[in-house]
């Protein structure tokens, strides 16, 4: 890193490190957000917890390198994978879970648990089971300088086209009246047939606009990560701690829970080795740290659990 | 001087704003057979769960053997000797009637953590079990799942199973809802004989009944207690009938 | 949900558990003995997810864990003895003791936390704690990360040699048998009778004096304790350990082989593991898109046959009858 001349050099370089630190924080939990919003609505609105909802992540970053490969055009690539995965959702709801619904949680997990081998295998046929890289074009392989810090062009536009679609989102939900049946659903199902709500059209919507999101999140996350096989169900286990953490059905509990996993993890990872040699001393902190840093989230979804049951702004539990 | 087996210092409890419990100070004698009555939304229901732990109350306090219980859980509760009925059944739909009174009567004899051995074996366990089962009248039906009782023996089931806890304090929520003609005469020949015993307190809604068993009768309206003594003191009391009499034009 | 024992499940069991034996003995084949081991450790850790999955209402995907810790339990051992040369670490007995107070400790932490939920949530939270221990054992370099290791030493018992293959898979069945009887034990006896009831009716046991999240948790130990046992076993056969084991789909596998075989009934977990195993085995050597196969196979039956093939056939029995 910079040369230690002076203290206060060296004190520029660890605020600039925490910027950047916090930055990608929040870009790991605008992803996660993105994810976790289709899961969360999807849980709320049918009941239906879908463990297959990290394929469509899959799907999406698989898609979006392809497409990218072949056509050069990443806006293509991006757009395209969503594009794919909306229309994927939507067939997969309406052919065959809208009639698993009113089946036990039990079959839902099987029935998903089986799309995560299907979904995977897959893959492994049409692009083999190295994976696939997503190559961005010069123009945007680039890093930013403001006051000295330096931030990869991409991550910076992956966060704003994140916050773009969050609050798209949050707008739909807010103040539209599709968004006002979702919350309705979301809430409580009963309520929104009650107002004369086609909930079969609804479910399609939501569960394929669900696929959608996590398609653009994974496509959008291509470039960082590189799709590869088993992707979608390291992606679910910090999505699931998001819901859990947010509360289910709710998508405000469900951002604000995103900013605090991301936030949480990238800076744990950064900080814990230095944090553990305070407490333990630097030998055991090498070993020790990097364990703790990943443990972080799930301590603090345990806590949360202990102190909150129903997540930070969710429902009470039935 | 009577001795008091339970007894509540203004007790309130608010849902959200809307008061269930006001106030409510009660002393519950030993032996004695309890009633509580008021018009629907009194507040009975729920003063009965701050009694039996499944409510925390907002202030006040509930004393049980002198002993201040008022953060003590539902479970602890019954460990001490309060057992209680649910008004909604609440029964377990694959277990047989006889299988629900062995939970109780396993726990109050401590053998419900036994891994090993067999809870439905021939002994001790089992004889208790339909011991209390003839006496609400349900020996015959020991075997029936929930889905095979009528609605009056669930209730019945639901009293067989509190007296399988063997409770000092009853709690018994509209005991008699649903139960037919003849088998009602025989629950309340039933909570008769725990005169002088066993103290119960007693929701219910068939007057007849009440002013046949209670030592006392308790009256709340709105949340609040408005009247407690004799039967015939309270049959004359005034301000009951106005609550009542309130509560029926409203309805 | 049943808690018999079917005579003629057991028979057809005993008949299925002599296939591989008779192979090895009579033609020389030791395949299926070598597949049929690991099939059969599976299963006992099926039943025991079984025990507070379709008794306990607590679907756990954190039952992988306790799998691993007693995998890991065998490689820790191994590890050690050959870094610090210390023959003891080897013993057999010292190992076991180890897999029941690590497993069971595990459990205990995992289900007090996982226990604040109910249900889905459940299933989420244990899903995501468990994946704490998978990331623990991938990070764990000195065992191989995440390609995990072979291991240098077997668990040593007196007499009995883990070594001989035949030996191996006499302590499966005897493990499984163990298991079947003591979960059968276990559900008849009054804690089984409170589990139950829990499982149907909280309140109900909460009014009659017992906390419902102690009966659970008190089974979720149990349970967790088990599988452990059934990982040494596990690493013990394959003479390998990974954190894959340790991976929650290891205990999706393990739901999916309960719901085929029929959740909550006694045998069900036994012929389901043995169904998707044997399929497992046979598509992936016949398939190169096993995977594809299999999880088309797992839509269908759950799609077709929502409470398990065991019930399905029930059914079509009974119509005939």
């Amino acid at each position: 890193m910079a040369s230690h001349r002076k203290e206060g050099r060296v004190e520029g370089a660890q605020a600039l490190l925490l910027v950047q630190q916090v930055l990608n924080g929040v870009q790991l939990g605008l992803m996660l957000f993105l994810l976790s919003a289709g899961l969360t609505l999807v849980f709320g609105m049918m009941d239906f917890l879908n463990l297959a909802h990290g394929t469509f992540f899959m799907g999406g970053a698989f898609l979006g390198a392809w497409i990218n490969a072949t056509t050069g055009n990443v806006w293509l690539a991006i757009a395209g994978a969503t594009a794919v995965m909306l229309v994927l959702g939507a067939l997969l709801e309406v052919g065959l879970l809208r009639g698993a619904y009113s089946h036990g949680h039990l079959d839902q997990i099987l029935i998903t648990f089986g799309l995560i081998y299907i979904g995977n295998d897959t893959a492994r046929m049409i692009w083999g089971s190295d994976g696939l890289a997503m190559l961005l074009p010069p123009s945007l392989n680039a890093s930013v300088s403001v006051l000295g810090l330096h931030y990869s062009l991409f991550k910076l536009v992956f966060i704003g086209a994140t916050v773009l679609i969050a609050g798209a989102l949050a707008f739909v939900l807010a103040r539209t009246r599709i968004g006002m049946w979702i919350r309705a659903g979301a809430a409580d199902r009963e309520t929104a047939i009650a107002l004369g709500v086609d909930v079969k059209q609804l479910f399609t919507l939501v569960f394929a606009c669900g696929a959608a999101l996590a398609g653009f999140a994974g496509a959008l996350s291509a470039p960082l990560l590189s799709a590869s096989l088993g992707m979608g169900e390291t992606i679910l286990v910090p999505c699931l701690v998001v819901i859990v953490l947010g509360g289910v059905g709710s998508v405000a509990g469900a951002f604000l829970a995103s900013l605090v996993v991301g936030l949480v993890d990238v800076l744990g990872r950064t900080y814990a080795t230095a944090l553990t040699a305070l407490v333990v001393g630097p030998t055991h902190a090498a070993t020790l740290g990097p364990s703790l840093s990943a443990m972080l989230i799930y301590l603090l979804m345990a806590a949360v659990l202990v102190l909150r049951p129903g997540g930070l702004m969710g429902r009470v539990q039935p | 001087m009577p001795e008091i087996a339970l007894e509540t210092r203004h007790l309130d409890k608010s849902f959200g704003g809307v008061d269930a419990t006001r106030d409510v100070t009660l002393a519950v004698e030993r032996g004695s057979i309890h009633a509580l009555v008021g018009p629907n939304g009194a507040g009975k229901t729920t003063l009965l769960h701050q009694l039996a732990g499944t409510v925390t109350p907002d202030r006040g306090a509930v004393l049980f053997e002198g002993e201040d219980i008022t953060r003590l859980g539902a479970a602890a509760r019954v460990r001490r000797g309060i057992a209680r009925t649910f008004q909604i059944t609440a029964l377990c739909n694959q277990l047989t009637a006889l299988e629900h009174v062995l939970l109780a009567v396993q726990r109050k004899r401590g053998v419900s953590f036994k891994l090993w051995s067999r809870a439905l074996a021939p002994g001790d366990d089992v004889e208790r079990a339909l011991a209390c089962l003839d006496r609400v009248g349900l020996r015959g039906r020991a075997g029936q799942v929930p889905d095979e009782l009528s609605y009056g023996e669930q209730r019945q089931l639901e009293l067989a199973i509190a007296l399988g806890c063997e409770p000092s304090l009853l709690l018994l929520d509209e005991p008699l809802a649903g139960v037919g003609h003849a088998e009602a005469r025989m629950l309340i020949e039933l909570v008769r004989t725990f005169r002088g015993g066993l103290t119960t307190i007693l929701i219910e809604h068939d007057m007849e009944a009440v002013f046949a068993l209670a030592d006392t009768v308790s009256v709340l309206h709105e949340g609040r207690l408005i009247a407690s003594g004799h039967p015939d003191a309270i049959a004359a009391d005034a301000a009951v009938r106005e609550a009542y009499l309130g509560d029926d034009s409203d309805a | 949900m049943s808690t018999r024992l079917s005579p003629i499940g057991l028979v057809v069991l005993g008949i299925l558990v002599l296939v591989p034996a008779i192979d090895a003995v009579a033609f020389g084949n030791y395949y299926l003995m070598s597949v049929g081991t690991r099939i059969l450790i599976m299963a006992a850790a099926a039943v025991s997810l079984n025990l507070i999955m379709g008794y306990g209402n607590m679907p756990s995907l954190a039952h992988s864990v306790f799998l691993g810790v007693g995998a890991y339990v065998v490689g820790a051992c191994s590890y050690y003895s050959r870094a610090t040369g210390a023959p003891w670490l080897l013993d057999g007995f010292l190992q076991l003791g180890l897999v029941l107070v690590l497993s069971a400790g595990a459990a205990a932490v995992i289900g007090a936390i996982c226990l604040r939920t109910r249900g889905v949530y459940f299933l989420m939270t244990s899903l995501a704690l468990g994946q704490v221990f998978y990331v623990l054992a991938a990070g764990a370099y000195q065992f191989g990360g995440d390609d995990g290791m072979a291991l240098d030493f077997r668990s040593r018992f007196p007499v009995v040699d883990l070594a001989n293959m035949p030996t191996r898979y006499v302590i499966a069945v005897l493990f499984l048998a163990a298991v079947i009887y003591g979960s059968k034990r276990l559900v008849d006896s009054p804690f089984g009778l409170a589990l139950r009831a829990t499982r149907m009716n909280p309140r109900r046991v909460l009014a009659v004096g017992n906390e419902p999240s102690r009966v659970s948790l008190l089974a979720f130990v149990v349970s967790g304790a088990v599988a452990g046992v059934a990982g040494f076993l596990l690493a013990n056969q394959t003479d390998f350990i990974s954190p894959s084991i340790l991976h929650w789909t290891t205990a999706g596998d393990l739901m999916i082989a309960i719901a085929i075989g029929g959740l909550g009934t006694m045998l069900g977990p036994v012929y389901g593991t043995i169904a998707l195993l044997t399929a497992e085995e046979v598509l992936s050597s016949t398939f190169t898109y096993w995977q594809f196969a299999f999880g088309l196979l797992i839509v269908a039956v759950a799609r077709f046959a929502p409470s398990g093939a065991g019930e399905l056939l029930r059914r079509v029995r009974l119509r005939r009858a």
